[in-house]
């Protein structure tokens, strides 16, 4: 079974001196399609960068594909995982062809230009994620589901073993978040590794099978629905009251923080009406954990 | 002159009637006729009115002779004058002036990608008055009138403008993280701070005032055949590092996390590119005095007609600028003949408009707000 595309070895990673991740030790099996889950500020946009080398740990080990991260370099690093962060702003005028054309970039050593080997590849990409029609038009003028599954589309012409994405639905509406997640699932289902952060539960419940926990920079649990998604843990990671109803077949069929007065939220919801009682998470500080937006 | 294609395929946007590969081309082509026709036309221009024929004839005969084909030409006449004006004056001033738009704007283009602002450019960086506080210095220390004369201006010109740079960089890493707000507000800083220095130095300068102050105008006055081969391996070097790494310029558009994700080192490759597109900018400054706008907008220019690939824009950026600033010289020379017009109060004049056009095109404002989604 252990067959790691991402290993990483008792992690300790931050900012500035600050300490984000504390001993993380966590691995992504090939082929699994795993959600990174866990409140605001616990680690997950930092454990996704220490795992795609962009951020370097203060200590512990990453391996990727059984190579240790810190001898390769990152064009390599770029062939074994395909990262896609948060969605920022469109940038410049670039047509949507050149933008996944970008994703050719770790294989073109040196000065070379992308060729018609790479066109194919990026073509391909741009079909698995129905942007084919949309190689023209420049980013700016797409709207936020056409731009993520671009960023998508960009990653796929890497060719890469796994797929990391930093809240791939963040900023679109239902139908774009089915949309994307679905397409996920469809390139799991082709053998591609996915790892993705979700803040929202109740959609991450209808997709996923693999669940990591992080809270205060240290993974609470790990496995399937039943080990991860349970009352006790997650009220514990998430510092507030949290429910999950399931159904007779054990089902998640949803996620809720109860507010004091009873009235129960959805989880985002309910996570921003109890921010302000929460710590202010300390990675946040220093607005480097999340891109900072334009 | 140079407006004409680029404000029309501008104008008609993506959805008009035109292909982007057809207005590439329209544009590759339209720079391939027009930046020889301008060379020829501003040397041929001043003055003494040279017509284009002999123009062309006079630097063909330089040329061979450069090549040390020694043609007879004429021989035991006297030098003649047009010749003169031509190899002497004209050809190096109008080279020189190419060369230095082509600089500006290629590192105008590079420092806007790897800042991810369109706002960026050479100037409001600090690299300019940066690279003007390194001369006058270079000026005060009487360093012109040493031996290595010809070095030490562009040598100190590109200090200053590297360590003005690298201040408004570190500056607004630490602050913000490389928000593009805060290094365009820790650029006009340091753009202040060092200005503020300049006029310290000019306070102090005594006899040597003049000759900052006629520095500080800009302009290519003075250009000779040896200021074009002072700042040559200035701007080589420079140039060489920025179009060699288009792909990371396009990679660093998208920002930090993403250009790792595509497999370039994000850190390493904006400093080389803050480097080499310092070193540029500091080998125009240095030969010119500060030069303002040209840096600002042709990339946006050329980024209109060709798009934002750096591959195509790089190029398109360098031959527009290049154009641009032989006819803003030409100009400067020649609107008020016999006295000259220092040539950024007409690349100021004409550049203010025409960004604030561009800032009203639709889209093209969100820019500057971010997603326009």
């Amino acid at each position: 079974m252990s067959d790691p595309v991402i290993e990483l070895r008792e992690i300790h990673a931050g900012y500035q001196g600050d300490s984000v991740l504390h001993g993380v030790t966590f691995a992504v099996e090939r082929g699994s399609f795993g959600a990174l889950i866990g409140p605001n500020g616990g680690g997950k946009t930092t454990l996704l960068r220490v795992a795609c080398r962009i951020l370097r740990p203060y200590a512990g080990e990453v391996l990727l594909a059984g190579l240790p991260a810190a001898s390769l370099r990152q064009a390599t690093v770029a062939k074994l995982i395909g990262f896609v962060p948060q969605a920022t702003s469109a940038s410049f005028e670039f047509s949507v062809e050149e933008a996944v054309l970008m994703g050719r970039y770790p294989h073109l050593e040196g000065f070379r230009r992308p060729g018609r080997t790479d066109l194919a590849l990026a073509e391909q990409a741009m079909e698995a994620t129905g942007t084919l029609q949309l190689r023209d038009r420049l980013l700016g003028e797409l709207s936020g589901g056409e731009f993520q599954r671009v960023i998508l589309a960009r990653s796929l012409a890497q060719q890469p073993e796994a797929l990391v994405l930093d809240e791939p639905t963040a900023h679109l509406d239902l139908a774009y978040q089915a949309e994307v997640l679905d397409l996920l699932r469809r390139l799991n289902g082709h053998g591609l590794t996915i790892l993705a952060v979700l803040h929202d539960l109740n959609l991450a419940v209808q997709y996923f099978d693999h669940y990591t926990l992080l809270s205060g920079g240290q993974i609470l649990a790990q496995g399937g629905s039943g080990d991860v998604l349970r009352d006790d843990i997650l009220s514990r990671a998430y510092g507030a009251d949290i429910a999950v109803d399931r159904a007779p077949d054990g089902r998640v069929v949803r996620v809720y923080a109860q507010a004091g007065n009873g009235a129960s939220l959805s989880s985002i919801a309910g996570r921003d009406a109890l921010g302000g009682q929460r710590k202010a998470p300390a990675a946040l500080r220093a607005g480097e954990v999340l891109p900072v937006k334009q | 002159m140079a407006r004409v294609p680029a404000g029309k395929a501008g104008s008609e946007g993506t959805a008009g009637h035109t292909t982007p590969a057809a207005r590439r081309r329209w544009f590759a082509l339209a720079l391939a006729v027009l930046l020889p026709l301008a060379l020829v036309m501003a040397i041929g221009f001043g003055s003494t009115r040279i017509p284009a024929g002999e123009v062309v004839r006079i630097i063909g005969v330089g040329a061979r002779r450069a090549v040390g084909l020694g043609l007879p030409v004429a021989p035991g006449l006297p030098p003649d004058t047009a010749e003169t004006i031509v190899l002497l004056i004209r050809l190096p001033r109008t080279l020189l002036a190419a060369v230095c738009g082509a600089a500006l704007s290629v590192a105008g283009a590079a420092f806007q990608a790897v800042f991810r602002n369109p706002l960026a450019d050479p100037y409001i960086l600090g690299a300019s008055s940066g690279g003007a506080l390194g001369a006058a210095a270079a000026i005060l220390l009487g360093l012109p009138a040493t031996p290595l004369a010809r070095l030490s201006l562009p040598a100190a010109a590109f200090v200053g403008a590297l360590l003005a740079v690298m201040l408004a960089y570190t500056l607004a890493r630490r602050a913000g993280g490389g928000s593009p707000v805060v290094l365009l507000l820790a650029g006009v800083v340091v753009g202040a701070w060092t200005s503020s220095l300049l006029s310290l130095l000019m306070y102090f300068s005594g006899r040597f005032l003049a000759q900052i102050v006629f520095w500080l105008m800009g302009g290519f006055g003075g250009a000779t055949w040896r200021s074009l081969a002072i700042v040559s391996p200035y701007m080589l070097a420079g140039g060489f590092v920025v179009v060699t790494r288009t792909k990371e310029l396009n990679a660093l558009t998208m920002g930090d996390d993403a250009a790792m994700g595509m497999g370039v080192d994000a850190e390493r490759s904006r400093r080389l590119l803050v480097a080499g597109a310092t070193l540029l900018t500091a080998a125009a400054v240095a030969v010119s005095g500060p030069i303002g706008f040209v840096g600002l907008i042709v990339p946006h220019l050329v980024r209109l007609v060709v798009g934002a690939d750096h591959w195509r824009l790089l190029p398109g950026a360098a031959a527009t600028g290049a154009l641009l600033m032989v006819l803003a010289d030409t100009a400067a020379r020649t609107v008020l003949a016999p006295s000259e017009l220092p040539v950024g109060i007409i690349t100021a004049l004409l550049g203010g408009p025409f960004f604030l056009w561009l800032l009203t095109r639709r889209g093209y404002g969100a820019w500057f707000g971010g997603a326009r989604r």
